[in-house]
């Protein structure tokens, strides 16, 4: 009986135009939309890594600098991109802005000209502070320990090594995933949808099919299992053909944790269930009305989590850090920001917990209401 | 004597300060057509969704099959069909899933409720709008689709409340006709209505209530025999006076005479040749009159001596 109500409701909701446009087009428009705007911030981004600029020599030597610039414009991603040329000509491209700074060997040293102040700058400059304190520590110990120079430098080594990048996924750090994960919360989240048709069809006091549900003899629990059941299922296999479609189509890195990614989206799909049952179980209201009550809660928590607003958690967490504990839209972004951010999964597990917690709780909240046994009209 | 089916004792129901049910009771017998008739919101419908245990009741009891039923009374509601008044089927699904949906709420043997889907499906004439989805369908196949969903299971009672609301007479017709060919099949069937023509059409024996009292109850002679009017006479006349409206009042066998919008209305308790004695009076009187016609009472009859209202009022 189970998997024949399971196979139907599969069908039926296969066949609504509206639930598969919101469930499953909507997200993907909206994440192409995403990956639209956002596409070319991504690529600044990457260019401003490579910072331009133009080297003056005067016709005097500095080995340890001329040095430091060749290794920092060479590899696959140079921190540097270095011309070298007479003053005139710099002056020339730093006015153009083919470069970002001028880095002159003058007499009392190296010298830094900039013509604006920014975070490109900043880096020029941080170079050039670097240099020098390591010039003047280097020239200190050959002057009062030179025996010790050569163990100095091997600990200079050792500590850069020391102090290495390493990676836990290969999940993109960008800032704008924020973005990607609110979106994937709130397709999960429109699983609400369908968690009030459920509730609705099983109140025979809203609509007739609920009456004809209800009068049948079929165990209103197992009737109500095969909804719930058929419902998630659907959610999660929309939700996880918009990720990826991000994924896959649109290059949007998720990182290398897939088999994490579908625990989150799993449970994403069954709060927002289990969300549109508890609000569908509540009242005689018509469906259309739960719909609207439930899809205006569902974008207020989406919008607390950082869909419209970058930064929307962050602010919560400062303002009511209670509020991004219970909301399922915040703890979906949380769980996937937190699989790129930290080595163990405490932080994930954690919040699938109070997931699956605040789930059980509207699920045996929403039965005990729409089981009612006989109503006092209809 | 057959066995009862259904035995509603004393059953009252309020809605706040409406009594929708005023001690009701009813027993309807294994094999009959049972017609609930009255207007609406007269209690039929409030009646019939306590039967289903969908309704919760202030008093008396309510059995079915000889056992009072509860909501999860699942081996009860096995043999219960209902179609209910307003359409319920699933928009997504064809006329053919629908049916096996529903059935399949019933019937768990694969074969059998493939076999019982397409007797349905046959009874009521929907064969060659299987794969239709019921937005396609007129307002009379969806009527009969809604039946089909009810009663696929094969059901030994089937409820059946005012399946025939708003559908064209061909389709109505054949709803009728369905109903009584279950009922040859073996089916008891309860039957509301507020269309006395259909309830006297196919119903063996009737209850008439109003305001949730049942006002009168029995076969369809029985009721008639209940009031004074054996026959009905309706005469399209020109310029009647009140005189002569009170001449034929005082006519033989004549106990009650209207006129209205150029229209005498004759009420007539036994007695031979009563036509042919008013047609004398009016032609003696120089009234010229138009078209003639007589009518056996109709259950409105009973209904409208007994409560002063029209059936439809």
């Amino acid at each position: 009986m189970f998997f024949r109500l399971f196979y139907y409701n599969v069908r039926r909701q296969l066949r609504d135009r509206e639930l598969v446009f919101w469930n499953l087009l909507f997200p993907i428009i909206l994440g192409t939309l995403f990956v639209t705007a956002f596409g070319n911030y991504m690529q600044k981004e990457e260019t401003f890594l490579t910072v331009d600029v133009a080297y003056v020599t005067e016709d005097k030597e500095n080995t340890g600098f001329a040095e430091l610039l060749d290794t920092l414009k060479d590899g696959e991603d140079p921190l540097l991109s270095v011309k070298v040329c007479d003053m005139e000509e710099a002056k020339l491209l730093l006015e153009e802005k083919e470069v970002r700074g001028i880095f002159v060997n003058e007499e009392e040293g190296i010298r830094l000209y900039v013509k604006e102040e920014g975070i490109t700058e900043s880096i020029l400059k941080t170079i050039l502070d670097q240099y020098r304190k390591t010039e003047a520590m280097i020239t200190k110990i050959m002057q009062q320990n030179p025996q010790k120079l050569e163990t100095v430098i091997a600990g200079m080594s050792e500590q850069i090594s020391f102090v290495r990048e390493e990676k836990y996924t290969d999940a993109s750090m960008d800032g704008m995933m924020e973005y990607f994960y609110a979106l994937i919360a709130m397709s999960c989240l429109y699983g609400c949808f369908a968690g009030v048709v459920c509730a609705v069809s099983s109140k025979a006091d809203v609509t007739p099919l609920a009456a004809r549900r209800s009068i049948a003899s079929t165990n209103r629990f197992v009737a109500l299992a095969a909804d719930l059941t058929s419902a998630v299922v659907q959610q999660f296999c929309y939700t996880m053909i918009a990720v990826l479609y991000l994924k896959y189509i649109q290059k949007v890195q998720f990182g290398d944790k897939m088999p994490y990614l579908l625990i989150v989206v799993a449970v994403g799909a069954f709060i927002g269930v289990a969300t549109g049952f508890f609000i569908g179980s509540l009242g005689k209201a018509k469906e259309g009305t739960k719909i609207g009550l439930a899809l205006s809660f569902t974008m207020l928590e989406c919008f607390l989590s950082g869909l419209m607003v970058g930064n929307m958690y962050h602010i919560i967490q400062r303002i009511c850090p209670i509020l991004n504990k219970i909301n399922p839209a915040a703890l979906i972004v949380d769980a996937l920001y937190s699989l790129d951010i930290y080595s163990d999964f405490r932080r994930f597990w954690s919040n699938m917990e109070i997931m699956g917690i605040l789930s059980l709780l509207l699920i045996v909240a929403g039965f005990l209401t729409v089981r009612k046994e006989r109503y006092a009209s209809l | 004597m057959s066995q009862p089916v259904v035995v509603i004792e004393n059953l009252v129901k309020r809605y706040k300060e409406v009594l929708a049910l005023d001690h009701l009771n009813l027993r309807i017998n294994e094999g009959e057509i049972f017609g609930l008739l009255g207007p609406n919101g007269s209690g039929k419908t409030t009646a019939i969704n306590c039967v289903l245990a969908l309704l919760s009741f202030d008093k008396g009891s309510v059995k079915v099959f000889g056992e009072e039923i509860q909501p999860d009374s699942y081996e009860i509601k096995k043999n219960i069909g209902v179609v209910l008044q307003n359409v319920a089927v699933f928009e997504e699904l064809t006329v053919f899933e629908n049916i096996d949906y529903f059935c399949g709420l019933y019937v768990r043997d694969k074969r059998l409720r493939k076999q019982y889907v397409s007797e349905a499906i046959e009874f009521v004439g929907l064969n060659e709008y299987t794969k239709f989805y019921p937005k396609k369908l007129s307002g009379g196949l969806l009527r009969r689709l809604n039946i089909a969903c009810g009663i696929a299971h094969k059901p030994k009672l089937i409820i059946l409340d005012e399946p025939t609301v708003a559908v064209d007479p061909q389709s109505r017709n054949r709803i009728l006709e369905g109903i009584q060919n279950l009922n040859a099949q073996g089916a008891t069937i309860i039957y509301t209505s507020h269309y006395m023509e259909e309830v006297e059409q196919i119903c063996g024996r009737i209850a008439i209530i109003d305001k949730g009292r049942k006002i009168a109850e029995g076969t369809n002679e029985e009721l008639k025999k209940m009031i004074k009017a054996d026959e009905k006479i309706h005469i399209d006349v020109v310029g009647l006076s009140e005189g002569q409206l009170a001449d034929i009042r005082k006519l033989s066998h004549v106990y009650q005479a209207d006129y209205t919008e150029n229209r005498l209305t004759i009420y007539c308790n036994g007695g031979k040749h009563n036509l042919v004695r008013i047609l004398g009076y009016l032609q003696e009187n120089e009234v010229s009159f138009g078209r003639v016609y007589t009518e056996l009472p109709t259950l409105n009859d009973v209904f409208l001596e007994i409560t002063g209202k029209e059936l439809r009022d």
